[in-house]
């Protein structure tokens, strides 16, 4: 008895970097995975091979070179607990729709201050986007924390074949710290050549692309699609973003992950905005039913804009 | 101290064929030593200066070795030194007569064609025994010495000096004194010349980049060896081209053409210089074949090399198999045009689209390289640019509501934006979420030319506007103004210009 209730407090704690969420999500979805936990086959978690991993530690090797991404939500699903800092990761967005800065500032800013915490040079560490649809606003990244100095851009107008070029070519720079591009449809050769390149230099590369109809194989480590969540629901205020995930290294994960973006600096004024227009139609609505007194506005809009 | 000097000789034949720029063959040895001379047939350095600095005797022999084996090797891309690797053929001593003489045997022994004296075993024989033939002021003569019965040095020192002048003359024993070291040996040493400007006559036509390329070869080498004898590294340089030919389809072509090209961080090295200059010459039109090659260094710093790091360098860090970021600049600059690459420079404005200007980044690399030189040294010594810098940057949930909302995507022209029934369109109609947020500025933009632009409504600088964010589900969240409308078209009561515009986009 009680050496049972020892055992079952130990066959979890062998995994410590699940999270709560993945735990569950383990336990109910993955249910043929069981048979092959990590502590039951010790002689096989010992074996380490760079480039090949287990299918069961997608989750554990947090020791990897990882970006977190700043939300939480994705962050738990993908590999690593981030966006993999020696791959190409492929994103789908649909045409008109730019959440690129929305879904990577966090992500970019957390790796432009620990670069620059870790290095006094401040010439180092170059951002460089290669044919980005528009120019980036230069005095709102440096508020979000990323330097103006550190961004380059590569003006589109070439094609697709010379910028991909471009783009390994900053791979392999060493002062480059990641590569955004935003590149038309490439064949596989190129895509390999780029996802070997950032592997072997350890640089991330973000490769922005609009949704295509059929899927389609890609040498790309990790691969998502972005829609735009439309439908404003009653619980989520403000829309935000739907993401799927269509390759990861680890299971296949059916359901989309919702984020909601709330951490941009200005969705407080937007709230605010919203709720001083609620408030004005609610005066406006007692002013309609002439139910309003000369003393009560004052301390009845307050409550009236709680309730 | 003159008893101690140690010289070196190597044939200049060798070094003289390999390269198409005669005056630039020997210009390698100045990196090792500043005394180096050419004495006759042969190239001359003295080391006897220089031994503690590159590490001994052996290790400068390796280094030499290595070196004249790279020179010699230099003009031909093939597998054509293998003699060379083979023995080092070089001749050592105390003077510069004796080391001659030693190569001189050195030479002649594996054609055996001169006559080689009886008993010299080893390889560098004793000054006394050197046949009389190594040294050029005895070879002369030579058939006078023979009937006395000398065979080598020591048998013409050894004879009477007062009857050996009058026989043969003060001048050889002069040289005979000379390669003993008892009279010091006037020479005059190599020098380099100022200024790097050398001229290589190809002596065949080159008729595209790709030849015009392969014979710029020697004279980036030249340029190299003259870059490491002078400590220096070079930040521009000029390739000049002549043409012989005077008109080509009725029209007059210059007789010289030029190529100037600039790098950000000097170097010695010229692989990446190589590389602009194949880019830059693949642009060129080739109307004419070319003669002549002229290369000339614009702008030279002295040289600091890197500093080497004690740790190991970690996998994939190495500085050898991976570019600098003023390299990468500079390649895609050079390969697609300098407005190919942007960097951006903030600017204080209050106007969003001038608030930054996006500008070439290879000149901006190139101009700014001495200023962020010594903005680094300010910064080391007293921290005064910093902390400004980080007050700047420190502020990301800003508690202004105009910097809040600005933008990540900014339009590079604000874009005008239909209306239908007074609500803006852009893939649908937009819903305002966030506004009026007012910006009235650049009155001193607008002043000057307001007269001009009175007719069309719109003046350059001047902006009144009403900021908003605006959503629809196509676009999503943007940030879209409004022209204020101007008091002459309300009193006017003229038809005002589109009046929404888009700026930005959020995403």
């Amino acid at each position: 008895m009680h050496t049972q209730s020892q055992t079952y407090l130990t066959r979890p704690g062998s995994q410590p970097g699940m999270t709560e969420s993945v735990r569950q999500e383990a336990g109910a979805g993955q249910g043929a995975r069981r048979g092959l936990q990590a502590a039951d086959h010790p002689h096989l978690s010992a074996i380490q091979i760079p480039g090949v991993w287990r299918g069961t530690d997608w989750q554990l090797d947090a020791c990897r070179n990882v970006w977190p991404s700043g939300h939480a939500a994705l962050d738990c699903e993908l590999p690593g607990g981030g966006w993999p800092g020696n791959a190409l990761i492929q994103l789908q967005q649909p045409a008109h729709c730019h959440a690129e800065w929305a879904l990577l500032l966090p992500a970019l800013a957390a790796g432009v201050r620990q670069h620059a915490a870790s290095r006094e040079d401040t010439r180092m560490g170059q951002l460089v986007l290669v044919a980005p649809p528009y120019l980036p606003f230069a005095p709102a990244l440096q508020a979000a924390g990323i330097d103006a100095k550190r961004l380059c851009a590569v003006q589109p107008g070439r094609s697709a074949q010379d910028l991909a070029w471009a783009c390994e070519q900053a791979l392999h720079c060493r002062d480059v710290l990641a590569v955004l591009a935003w590149l038309p449809e490439l064949p596989t050769s190129t895509l390999r050549r780029l996802q070997l390149a950032a592997a072997s230099q350890g640089r991330p590369l973000w490769l922005w692309q609009e949704s295509q109809a059929e899927p389609c194989s890609s040498p790309a480590a990790l691969r998502l699609r972005l829609e735009r969540v439309t439908t404003v629901s009653a619980a989520q205020q403000a829309p935000g973003l739907q993401i799927q995930i269509l390759k990861r290294r680890g299971p296949l994960l059916e359901r989309p992950i919702q984020l909601s973006l709330s951490q941009w600096a200005w969705q407080p004024v937007l709230q605010a905005q919203a709720q001083r227009h609620a408030r004005q139609s609610e005066e406006a609505a007692m002013l309609m039913q002439g139910r309003m007194t000369a003393a009560a506005p004052a301390t009845a809009s307050p409550w009236m804009t709680e309730a | 101290m003159g008893s101690a000097e140690h010289w070196i000789a190597w044939p200049l034949a060798c070094l003289s064929e390999s390269s198409p720029v005669p005056e630039s063959a020997c210009w390698w040895a100045l990196e090792f030593s500043p005394r180096v001379a050419l004495l006759e047939d042969a190239l001359l350095m003295e080391t006897s200066m220089v031994q503690r600095l590159w590490g001994g005797t052996e290790a400068l022999l390796a280094r030499l070795d290595s070196a004249f084996a790279q020179a010699c090797q230099a003009g031909f891309h093939e597998s054509e030194g293998g003699d060379v690797a083979l023995q080092p053929l070089r001749g050592q001593g105390g003077t510069a007569w004796k080391a001659l003489a030693r190569l001189r045997l050195q030479q002649s022994r594996p054609c055996g064609s001169v006559p080689v004296p009886l008993s010299v075993p080893e390889s560098s024989p004793h000054a006394d025994a050197l046949p009389l033939w190594t040294l050029s002021a005895l070879e002369q003569h030579s058939a006078v010495l023979q009937r006395l019965g000398c065979r080598c040095w020591g048998d013409v020192r050894s004879l009477p000096r007062a009857g050996l002048s009058r026989r043969i003359g003060a001048k050889a024993l002069r040289a005979l004194d000379e390669a003993y070291g008892l009279l010091p040996q006037p020479l005059d040493w190599l020098q380099l010349p100022q200024q790097f400007e050398l001229r290589h006559d190809l002596g065949y036509p080159a008729h595209h980049a790709d030849a015009v390329l392969h014979a710029a070869q020697p004279l980036l080498r030249a340029l190299q060896s003259w870059l490491q004898a002078r400590h220096h590294a070079v930040l521009a340089l000029q390739l000049r081209w002549h043409h012989d030919l005077r008109r080509i389809d009725g029209q007059e072509l210059p007789a010289w053409e030029a190529l100037a090209i600039r790098t950000a961080q000097p170097t010695q090295g010229m692989a990446h210089l190589q590389r602009l200059l194949r880019e830059h010459l693949g642009q060129q039109r080739w109307r004419a074949p070319v003669d002549m090659l002229e290369l000339q260094a614009l702008e030279t710093v002295p040289w600091a090399a890197e500093p080497l790091s004690c740790l190991p360098a970690a996998q994939g860090q190495s500085p050898s198999d991976s570019l600098a970021w003023h390299e990468w600049v500079e390649r895609l600059s050079a390969r697609w045009g300098e407005e190919a690459v942007l960097m951006v420079q903030p600017l204080a404005d209050h106007r969003p689209e001038r608030m930054q200007r996006w500008q070439a980044a290879a000149p901006l690399l190139q101009s700014k390289n001495p200023a962020a030189a010594r903005g680094a040294t300010l910064a080391g010594a007293g921290a005064q640019p910093r902390p400004q810098g980080t007050h700047r940057g420190r502020q990301p949930g800003c508690a202004d509501p105009w910097q809040a909302l600005w933008p990540p995507w900014l339009l590079s022209q604000p874009e005008a934006l239909p209306v239908q029934g007074n609500r803006p369109q852009w893939h649908g109609p937009l819903q305002l979420k966030a506004g009026p947020y007012r910006l009235e500025s650049g009155w001193w933009d607008a002043a000057g030319d307001a007269s001009a632009n009175a007719q069309t409504g719109a003046p350059a600088g001047l902006a009144a506007r009403d900021y908003f964010v605006a959503y629809n589900a196509v676009v999503g969240h943007v940030w879209i103004y409004r022209e204020r409308v101007r008091s002459e078209h309300l009193m006017g009561m003229t038809a005002s210009p589109a009046s929404w515009f888009a700026q930005g986009m959020y995403g």
